[in-house]
């Protein structure tokens, strides 16, 4: 029965009362008047000592009895079809127990790079499978390749796809089946609107930038161990989807067809974005495991992971914005391509969002490549959108002579952020970011902002069980790839419950637990607590009639704090929670809650962040140190302030690794990548880590029974585009490429001492000099 | 064998279409449908090819996998 009761939201100081009509028998969010004894207070994950001491069991590391190895062929040639594949040799070899090939399971005669899968053993050793597929014979016709934007995008190009596929599709705005009328003429009167605007405005900025493709990464690569029991199959899976990826193994549309599973992901490592699907991989290993008759470990290595996990596109992105002297845009124009591989869906850039950019005429293009495919990959298009935009809010500022800061502001109306910006500007020193002491180096700062949309929603449920011995355990199946989940869903019923977090078993990443999430959008842990927190209380309140009835007290006054049954008014009556437990007549008090399927209204729909870099360039090598990262953040109520700066720092450190050091190297002419191996793609280390100062605002939204929101992914949005406007705030010269290497900033310190007439030297840079 | 229908998938997309939003909450989930974004970041793959081509070679997506389309099943294959 929906109820109205009225709920205060806000942040510091800037509360306002709420009326909300809360649903299916859900509670009242938290309110800042509430005395919270967990929630808000830094806990390590529940299960870090058995992550450091390595007893946690990732799927890597499942053995069942009788368990053999499965391996993928994959093609040496970037763009063919397969001709015929034969398979005897190898099927005969010692240890080996099954074969398939990748036409017959998957329907599909093509390899569309250099790396696609081609055939699968399961043997019984590592080595025997290996042995396998090199006795594996193929006949490819092989075809023409491209795999640059640049070579795709030209004329006498190959074709990459097949039938009557172009190269390049538009991709956004997708006008086709629900736009109605001319598509075209629409568009082309968007862009004479906006032009004119543009060519009113007071001035105008325009420039291209580019961002490499960042391949999919995790500790742990995709795959799984699997086996077959009388009929179930039971995959213990690298998975940020555990009902996903039961659904794809179920499915009657897939080859697997199995009719019932379990997926068990008690420990991921790592997924970013690459692990909502079975993939090839996971559908193999159950066929293999299948035909074999035993459990088959099939994960991929390091470089069917790169090559073949997925990835996030690269980037060419034109802007051109107009502005008025008063700071205001009135108008931006954008095209931009990406290529997401073979396909063209998915590789746009979320380069028009954060700020008010006034009216504005986008247009994307996919454009397909013989390359890996891409996936969504931790924040999809806003890393390398934000790069673009952020650079261009810096020269817009420049350009009308207005502060940088003072500029993102005026364009701005996000309540939250609003305040961000200053507590950024403070902490990073803005106005003290002063010369190095060595005169080759110079230091700069730079400022770009987040934004995140997601405090879950429908689609979880949580199982609490308070047993008679006074155990508390809470079930449900979703996955913790890394977030800290598990021990944020302990948090919550520990508190509902007045209990210590150690008082409350966590169990998460089986699909014979109830409903959870995927682990994408950054709505997991928004969508499953507010479902732990529900059946809590319902369990608490069933516990709490029980000793009413036998103590003969009133169920309605009674609460439970710090481990005791309260009455309200009267505080502690001295019956501890295990002595209230033992009252029960069952065994147990089991509660079953689904989260509300809608968010309430709220204080913002959106989360914002604000993050400040500062960077020191030696500009004899062109190396580049990011010195500190400010990330301001905010994700509505902060249940945990560690695991949600473990977070923002993670997110922090792929987006200085993405500024820095991560491409995808291809062979233009042999059409392969150059560094599939974790050698020659060089992501952050440990030296490279900049010093990480991460500012949490607590947020009472009001949107969920938790209040929480997304934290996953919007810390990476901003970093990068930080990273590159201190940059060209040290260099006095803009670098518009990704990453920032030390190549790129000699040639820029080139162009702009050529510009310059002089030696830099003699010379010294003019802050905010644009060249 | 006949297959019904996921829920998720709006109108008359094919049942082997999937992508991460499917597998999200409610209020998240339409949203590769609807081009509640104006940058395009949606990848979609196909059940049977588990790729972003489907059987026909064709690119796998919301406005392409429609009735129509070679691969797609009969009507007596969904329910």
């Amino acid at each position: 029965m929906p109820q109205e009761i009225t709920i205060k939201v806000g942040f510091g100081n800037q509360f306002r009362e709420l009326t909300v009509r809360i649903q299916d028998d859900d509670v009242k969010p938290w309110q800042p008047s509430d005395r919270l004894h967990l929630i808000g207070q830094s806990y390590p994950r529940v299960d870090a000592v058995a992550k450091v001491t390595g007893t946690a069991r990732y799927a890597y590391d499942q053995q069942p009895e009788g368990m053999i190895y499965g391996k993928i062929l994959r093609s040496s040639h970037a763009n063919s079809d397969i001709v015929s594949i034969d398979t005897k040799k190898a099927s005969q070899m010692p240890g080996v127990k099954a074969v398939l090939t990748v036409p017959d399971v998957f329907e599909d005669q093509t390899a569309r790079y250099a790396g696609a899968e081609i055939a699968a053993v399961a043997a019984t050793t590592e080595a025997q499978a290996e042995a396998a597929l090199r006795a594996i014979e193929v006949e490819y016709d092989i075809k023409p390749h491209s795999v640059t934007v640049e070579d795709s995008l030209k004329e006498d190009a190959p074709q990459v796809g097949r039938g009557s596929q172009k190269n390049v599709v538009r991709t956004s705005p997708r006008m086709g089946r629900r736009g109605g009328g001319n598509a075209d003429s629409r568009l082309a009167r968007q862009e004479a609107e906006v032009k004119k605007l543009i060519d009113e405005a007071d001035a105008s900025i325009e420039a291209e930038f580019r961002t490499e493709v960042q391949t999919h990464a995790p500790l742990e690569t995709h795959g799984g161990v699997c086996t077959w029991e009388d009929g179930r199959l039971i995959f213990w899976a690298s998975s940020q989807a555990t009902f996903g990826f039961r659904n794809e193994m179920t499915s009657g549309w897939s080859r697997v067809k199995a009719k019932d599973c379990q997926v068990l992901a008690e420990f991921v490592g790592g997924g970013f974005g690459s692990k909502f699907s079975a993939g090839r991989e996971g559908v193999l290993g159950a066929l293999l495991s299948k035909e074999a008759g035993v459990p088959v470990h099939m994960m991929l290595d390091r470089s069917g992971e790169q090559l073949s996990a997925g990835n996030r596109p690269d980037s060419i992105q034109q802007m051109k914005m107009g502005v008025n002297k008063d700071g205001q845009i009135v108008g931006t124009r954008i095209r931009s391509w990406g290529t997401p591989g073979a396909g063209t869906g998915g590789a746009g850039a979320h380069n028009d969002a954060i700020y008010n950019i006034g009216e504005t005429d986008k247009i994307e293009y996919g454009v397909r490549t013989n390359t890996g495919g891409a996936r969504a990959h931790r924040a999809p298009g806003w890393p390398q959108g934000a790069f673009a935009l952020e650079q261009m809010m810096d020269m817009a500022a420049e350009e009308i002579g207005m502060d940088r800061v003072e500029f993102r502001k005026k364009n701005d109306d996000h309540p939250i952020r609003s305040v961000e910006y200053d507590i950024a500007k403070q902490r990073i020193g803005w106005d003290k970011v002063g010369s190095s002491t060595d005169k080759t180096k110079r230091t700069g700062v730079g400022i770009a902002s987040n934004l995140w949309f997601s405090a879950g929603g429908g689609g979880a449920s949580a199982l609490v069980r308070i047993s008679k011995d006074g155990q508390v355990e809470v079930r449900n199946g979703a996955q913790d790839i890394g977030t800290g989940t598990r021990t944020v869903m302990g948090m919550v019923v520990a508190e509902e419950l007045g209990l210590d977090l150690e008082q409350v078993t966590t169990r998460i990443g089986n699909t014979d637990d109830p409903k959870g999430p995927a682990s994408g959008g950054s709505t997991t842990i928004g969508t499953i607590t507010p479902a732990a927190r529900l059946a809590a209380h319902h369990a608490k309140r069933q516990l709490l009639e029980i000793v009413a009835e036998r103590k003969g007290w009133n169920a309605s006054e009674l609460d439970l704090k710090d481990q005791e049954v309260h009455q309200v008014g009267k505080g502690s009556t001295n019956l501890n929670f295990k002595d209230a437990c033992a009252l029960m007549d069952d065994d147990a008090i089991e509660v079953l809650k689904g989260r509300p399927r809608r968010n309430y209204e709220g204080f913002c729909d959106t989360n914002a962040g604000v993050q400040a870099a500062t960077v020191e360039i030696d500009e004899e090598t062109g190396e580049v140190k990011v010195k500190k990262v400010v990330a301001v953040a905010d994700a509505g109520k902060i249940i945990n302030p560690l695991t949600s700066e473990s977070q923002v720092r993670g997110g922090v450190i792929q987006g200085v690794s993405f500024a820095l050091f991560e491409r995808r190297i291809m062979d233009r002419q042999k059409g392969r990548m150059l560094n599939d191996d974790l050698e020659n793609y060089k992501i952050l280390g440990a030296a490279d880590c900049p010093v990480i100062d991460v500012v949490l605002l607590d947020v009472f939204n009001g949107k969920s029974n938790t209040q929480v929101m997304g934290l996953g992914e919007p810390p990476i949005v901003a970093t990068a585009a930080a990273v590159a406007n201190a940059v060209s705030d040290a260099l006095g010269v803009r670098i518009y490429d990704l990453p920032i290497t030390p190549k790129k900033v000699l040639e820029a310190i080139a162009r702009r001492d050529a510009a310059r007439g002089a030696d830099s030297e003699s010379k010294p840079k003019q802050k905010g000099e644009r060249l | 064998m006949a297959m019904q229908k996921p829920e998720l998938l709006p109108e008359d997309v094919c049942p082997c279409l999937r992508t991460k939003t499917m597998l999200l909450n409610t209020e998240y989930r339409r949203s590769a449908f609807e081009d509640s974004f104006t940058a395009d970041t949606a990848f979609f793959h196909c059940l049977r090819t588990m790729a972003y081509h489907g059987p026909d070679g064709d690119d796998v997506c919301p406005d392409g996998c429609r009735p129509g389309r070679q691969c797609y099943p009969s009507p007596d294959e969904i329910t």
